[in-house]
């Protein structure tokens, strides 16, 4: 699914000392794979997931994401990607404000070319049971259920791969179980799951822990066999 | 990007961001009412000059005024004498028919215990013909009449209603400074001019009976002429001149004491008139939709500002640069439409006060909001739009996903 071998990325801001986000990283996920990668803040996660994203680009080094190099891809051809084959689900949600759950979810597929939106936006939302909610704005919801609604929007087009950053970090720890259930579920359908968080009990749900420090892995739990 | 979606949740976007919708419309609806209401009443000024014109100076006719200035007076006023006309009409044959311009002024009249004080003129028994108004009741004068001097007076309609009601006042006599005239018909009414004169308020006498009787010269303020042929009015004019420049001893270089207007001129005039006051509209209402574009553009740009980070999740789930900067510009577009929309909704009942107003206080009738005052409003509203979006949309398409859902 992903490999990624070599990839450095570096942020160069006037007036401030360059940051070496990603050092050097090598690694390789399967698909079907649920891995949790660790690490303090400033360790470079949030990089590796937004180049994992096709958000940002490498400064140097290879990503295959399904076996297709993606440093020659165009602009529109990553946002495509991203539209497709990625789910995003951030700390903070980023639900659109003054707009209902449902329309919410329906975001993605705003990109894309679907007629049976309607459908899948539907499917979507029970999944995360928030079918009762549908018609609600994203701010009379409770954070855990903002971060349900997000992960519906995250597998609405069902991508193969998700991404998650910190996605329990603004949640309590129920709320933080049931978001975790959510992912393992995915997984459970075949989806590989990214997860980013500096929480060892969310990253126990992972089969796999990936540990980061300063731009670079620290240790490996491995793939699965 | 799916149709039905992007139309949905852009008019969603619109009702639920009321407030910043109407603030960023509200030029738009400013401008486009205003073009609309002005460039419809110039419209129906113009008309109504053009009505005028058309009538004051038919395509048959020509105008001769007395005086160097324009539109006759001045230096030289008192040098046209009937004889200059009789010897006009009698050289050139292409005149068929002809008027003197003989007024007295404003006279005080008296029938009764009513009086008026209302503007005099005189006439021949062309006058009908020439000036192309006859009576609605009675009868006109006859060449009899004219020569011979008769008191009989032709009476305006806002006269008659002033001095005799509802009645008719044919037969009856009324008193021109204690002079009485018998009145022998009503004139057809003719509204006002574009200055807001009342046409109908006005009393006609044999021209014979102004010069002799009440004024006692013998010189014309001016003639009417018509001609066989409205393609002749042009040579016919500089005929009149060549012949009046040596009658009056004239020599050359120096200027015309009298002036001649054909119908052409007039036309053109007004025409330069209304091309400067068109002008004017033009570059008001542009500036006004400058004014709405700016306005478009600060507010889109803070808009933006707010929104990088749902700029940056819309580019995460998979908008494209192009999708951004559409999204941006249609919601741009769409608010200066629905401007458009609501400043032509205005209009309507803006213009069903205004129009009234303006027939009875300056005699421009028939005010309506015209489709094509319209069509330029929308069109000038749209591209206000687009001027507006354009910046804002590439400044939102251009953001870096990362930065901007780090900024949120």
């Amino acid at each position: 699914m992903i490999e990624i071998s070599q990839v450095s990325r570096t942020y160069r801001k006037p007036g401030e000392p360059v940051v070496q986000a990603l050092n050097d990283v090598s690694l390789s996920v399967a698909a079907g794979e649920f891995v949790a990668v660790l690490g303090p803040s400033g360790s470079g996660k949030s990089t590796l997931m937004n180049v994992l994203g096709l958000l940002d680009r490498p400064d140097s080094g290879e990503y295959r994401l399904d076996g297709k190099a993606t440093r020659d891809l165009s602009a529109r051809e990553m946002a495509g990607l991203r539209n497709r084959v990625i789910g995003f689900v951030f700390q903070s949600y980023h639900l659109l404000p003054r707009t209902t759950a449902i329309e919410n979810v329906q975001l993605p597929m705003l990109y894309s070319k679907r007629s049976d939106y309607r459908q899948r936006s539907e499917a979507a939302l029970a999944a995360v049971g928030l079918t009762d909610r549908r018609n609600h704005f994203a701010s009379e919801l409770s954070g855990g259920q903002q971060q349900r609604v997000a992960i519906a929007r995250a597998i609405v087009n069902e991508p193969s791969l998700l991404l998650a950053d910190e996605p329990t970090g603004n949640l309590d720890g129920a709320a933080a179980g049931e978001i975790v259930d959510l992912f393992e579920a995915q997984n459970a359908k075949g989806t590989t799951v990214i997860l980013i968080t500096h929480d060892e009990k969310v990253a126990s749900a992972a089969r796999r822990v990936i540990r980061i420090r300063s731009g670079a892995i620290e240790s490996d739990s491995g793939a699965l066999q | 990007m799916n149709r039905e979606i992007f139309l949905r949740t852009l008019l969603a976007r619109l009702t639920r961001f009321k407030g910043r919708a109407l603030l960023m419309g509200l030029g738009i609806i400013v401008s486009v009412l205003a073009t609309v209401l002005v460039s419809s009443l110039s419209g129906t000024i113009r008309a109504t000059f053009d009505g005028f014109i058309g009538r004051m100076y038919p395509d048959d006719g020509i105008s001769l005024f007395a005086g160097a200035n324009f539109l006759g007076g001045g230096l030289g006023r008192d040098n046209l004498r009937f004889k200059d006309l009789e010897a006009l009409v009698a050289a050139l044959p292409a005149i068929v028919a002809w008027d003197p311009m003989a007024g007295a002024g404003r006279r005080d009249i008296k029938v009764g215990d009513r009086n008026t004080r209302t503007n005099v003129v005189g006439g021949s028994e062309q006058y009908a013909n020439v000036r192309r108004q006859s009576v609605s009741d009675g009868a006109f004068l006859t060449a009899d009449e004219v020569a011979g001097r008769s008191r009989v007076a032709l009476v305006g309609q806002t006269t008659a209603r002033a001095l005799f009601g509802n009645t008719s006042p044919v037969g009856t006599t009324l008193f021109i400074d204690n002079v009485p005239y018998r009145v022998k018909g009503v004139l057809e009414p003719v509204g006002m001019s574009p200055h807001g004169d009342d046409l109908d308020d006005v009393i006609v006498l044999p021209y014979t009976v102004v010069l002799d009787s009440i004024r006692k010269v013998d010189f014309v303020q001016g003639a009417a002429f018509r001609v066989r042929d409205p393609g002749e009015s042009e040579a016919v004019a500089g005929q009149i001149a060549s012949i009046l420049r040596q009658r009056h001893d004239i020599r050359d270089g120096q200027p015309d004491d009298f002036s001649t207007h054909t119908p052409r001129q007039m036309r053109e005039m007004v025409g330069k008139t209304f091309g400067t006051l068109n002008l004017f509209v033009v570059l008001i209402c542009a500036a006004a939709f400058v004014a709405s574009a700016i306005v478009l553009l600060t507010v889109m740009l803070a808009t933006i500002r707010q929104r990088t980070a749902e700029i940056g999740l819309r580019k995460a789930v998979g908008a494209s640069t192009e999708d951004i900067r559409d999204q941006v510009v249609a919601e741009v577009v769409l608010v200066a439409a629905a401007g458009c929309a609501v400043g032509v909704l205005l209009a309507y009942p803006l213009m069903a006060v205004i129009g009234p107003l303006l027939a009875s206080k300056f005699g421009f009738t028939g005010a309506s909001v015209s489709l094509s005052a319209v069509t330029i409003a929308a069109a000038a509203a749209i591209a206000t739009g687009l001027l507006g979006a354009l910046w804002p949309a590439m400044r939102a398409a251009a953001l870096n996903p990362v930065d901007a859902l780090r900024r949120g």
